[in-house]
């Protein structure tokens, strides 16, 4: 067990007329070292949830323990959440204010009160992980880099605290398809190597099909759907009734159902919709 | 078709960083938009398109080279507010475009700095809320909309202003599918219905399929323009620029690759089922 959340409920503006209930009841599981993916429209849940991982928000009830550890309980400190859990938001490259790549992504292993030497080398560490050669971008100042560039820079500042859990607020919106792609694999590649727990909060189905082991589904402050991407993926028409688009490998081979042609198997990504195709062909 | 927006060997440089390199953000770009029509703008981060775009309504000046929009330069000061009101700009942010409390001061807003009379102002914005189909919401907050909801406010600001040409610059970035959807609905209807010309900034294949043309821009030039069936079979080269082909182009290329008779210029989802049916049939017989 990684994190474990508990009948975590949230309430904004308790009391008062616009009183609204974020979260419901909301309990679940992750293993350690998983990849999971939690999805849901604007305004389903996700965001209010993960500021619950780092202690920025609190909740009305329900417990959240991230490797055996309450994080909700009084007194805790927050540089002990933080250690264990690091949250990236979204748009982070925004939130970079240091005048050097390397000063940047120093400042969280600084404030923890590490040794210049330790600091050195979890900056480079970090900065190995996100494909940014240190003796290139070290010195830079992080406004001169590119958007996809800045976004791994941010990432770097969290990964230096060397957290538990990573998690991350739609790391990969607003970006290009080749940025896209890229901050993908960095996270496979982070996940495999470091062996952290990732959490992605993401609109993209399709990236989640590829990537993650187990996906939450919310909608209105519940947990709707759970399991394996190929289990949620089966839901096809209650994602889609919730405002969310199922891959396109799905809703072409929904196309090709209407037309009377059944795919052997059932397919999630490209490849697996080229190789039904051609099996389907062939024989 | 005449043009209504001319880009005649536009060059674009800014000085970046404290070093003061000169960046060229564009690059001798020659671009004649058709009056009317829907252009999709692709091209990675950095490739020139917000700066081409914002050339468009002289947001930005080009260092050489004119910008022609109904004939009138934007290098003028005297049809700079003329220019700025015939072509009409919508950003990613829709949080950075709401100046009121309330969505229909939002959408008077434009209006309004125009010196509008009241009563049109009324009528106007009635309109512009109604295309976008946001009307019901007339007295609503801004923050109590969704992001998909806020960005169809902003649209209704810029129709507010009647203009001739709309530029979306990554106008769904920042939402999610049902939001995204919903815009696209809007800048779609804009097009065909009020006969409004769209350009269209994204990194959304998809988005652009359905455009009459697509435009693809790469270190401030344009490398490839033509319709979105054209474009998009260059499937080699648009992967080697960073950017990606739609859904149903990927698919059919990867089944060409293995020795499958599919037409080279596939871009949507049911052409290409169509196909896989008539391949079955042939299968089967």
């Amino acid at each position: 067990m990684s994190i474990k959340v508990e009948h975590l409920t949230h309430i904004y503006n308790k009391g008062l007329t616009y009183e609204t209930v974020a979260l419901d009841d909301v309990s679940f599981e992750i293993e350690t070292g998983a990849f999971a993916g939690i999805i849901g429209h604007t305004g389903s849940g996700k965001s209010t949830l993960i500021q619950h991982f780092n202690g920025i928000l609190k909740p009305e009830s329900g417990r959240i323990f991230v490797n055996g550890t309450d994080i909700t309980e009084k007194g805790i400190k927050m540089t002990e959440i933080r250690k264990r859990v690091g949250l990236v938001f979204q748009y982070p490259e925004y939130q970079l204010f240091e005048e050097t790549v390397a000063k940047d992504i120093a400042f969280g292993p600084t404030k923890m009160g590490l040794s210049e030497e330790e600091i050195d080398k979890r900056v480079r560490d970090a900065m190995e992980l996100v494909s940014l050669d240190y003796d290139i971008y070290a010195g830079r100042s992080p406004f001169e880099l590119s958007g996809g560039q800045k976004r791994r820079v941010a990432i770097a500042g969290v990964l230096a605290m060397k957290p538990e859990v990573l998690i991350l607020d739609e790391p990969t919106a607003g970006l290009d398809p080749r940025a896209h792609r890229e901050i993908l694999d960095m996270l496979e590649k982070l996940h495999q190597l470091e062996g952290c727990t990732v959490i992605l909060v993401s609109h993209n189905m399709e990236d989640m099909a590829e990537i993650a082991d187990t996906i939450i589904v919310m909608e209105h402050g519940k947990i709707v759907l759970q399991g394996t991407p190929r289990e949620v993926y089966e839901h096809r028409d209650l994602l889609m009734d919730i405002g969310l688009e199922p891959p396109a490998a799905m809703q072409f081979t929904r196309l090709l159902e209407e037309k009377g042609i059944k795919l052997p198997g059932s397919v999630m990504t490209m490849n697996e919709t080229a190789e039904a195709i051609l099996r389907l062909l062939r024989n | 078709m005449s043009s209504i927006i001319e880009l005649k060997n536009v060059t674009f440089e800014y000085k970046s960083g404290e070093e003061g390199r000169v960046v060229r953000a564009l690059d001798g770009v020659d671009l004649a938009i058709e009056e009317g029509s829907f252009t999709g703008i692709i091209g990675v981060n950095g490739s020139g398109k917000s700066t081409l775009a914002k050339n468009m309504n002289g947001l930005m000046l080009p260092t050489e080279g004119e910008v022609l929009v109904k004939g009138m330069n934007t290098r003028d000061p005297e049809t700079i507010w003329k220019i700025r009101q015939t072509v009409g700009m919508v950003f990613q942010n829709p949080d950075n475009q709401m100046v009121s409390a309330i969505v229909e001061d939002d959408v008077a807003f434009g209006p309004e700095n125009l010196g509008v009379e009241p009563q049109e102002i009324r009528r106007r914005v009635d309109m512009a809320l109604t295309d976008v189909g946001m009307y019901d919401f007339r007295k609503k907050a801004p923050h109590m909309l969704s992001g998909g909801q806020k960005q169809r406010v902003a649209i209704a600001g810029v129709v507010a202003m009647l203009p001739d040409v709309i530029v979306f610059d990554e106008p769904t970035a920042m939402l999610d599918p049902k939001g995204r959807r919903e815009v696209l609905e809007i800048i779609r209807k804009l097009n065909r219905e009020s006969g409004k010309t769209v350009v269209l900034i994204t990194h959304f294949m998809d988005e652009v399929a359905r455009a009459d043309r697509v435009v693809v821009m790469d270190d401030g030039r344009v490398t490839l323009d033509g319709k979105p069936r054209e474009v998009f079979r260059e499937v080699e080269q648009l992967k080697a620029l960073g950017l990606d082909v739609p859904f149903a182009t990927e698919l059919a290329d990867r089944l060409r690759k293995e020795g499958m008779d599919i037409p080279e210029d596939v871009i949507f989802m049911e052409e290409l089922a169509e196909e896989i049916g008539r391949l079955e049939l042939e299968a089967r017989s």
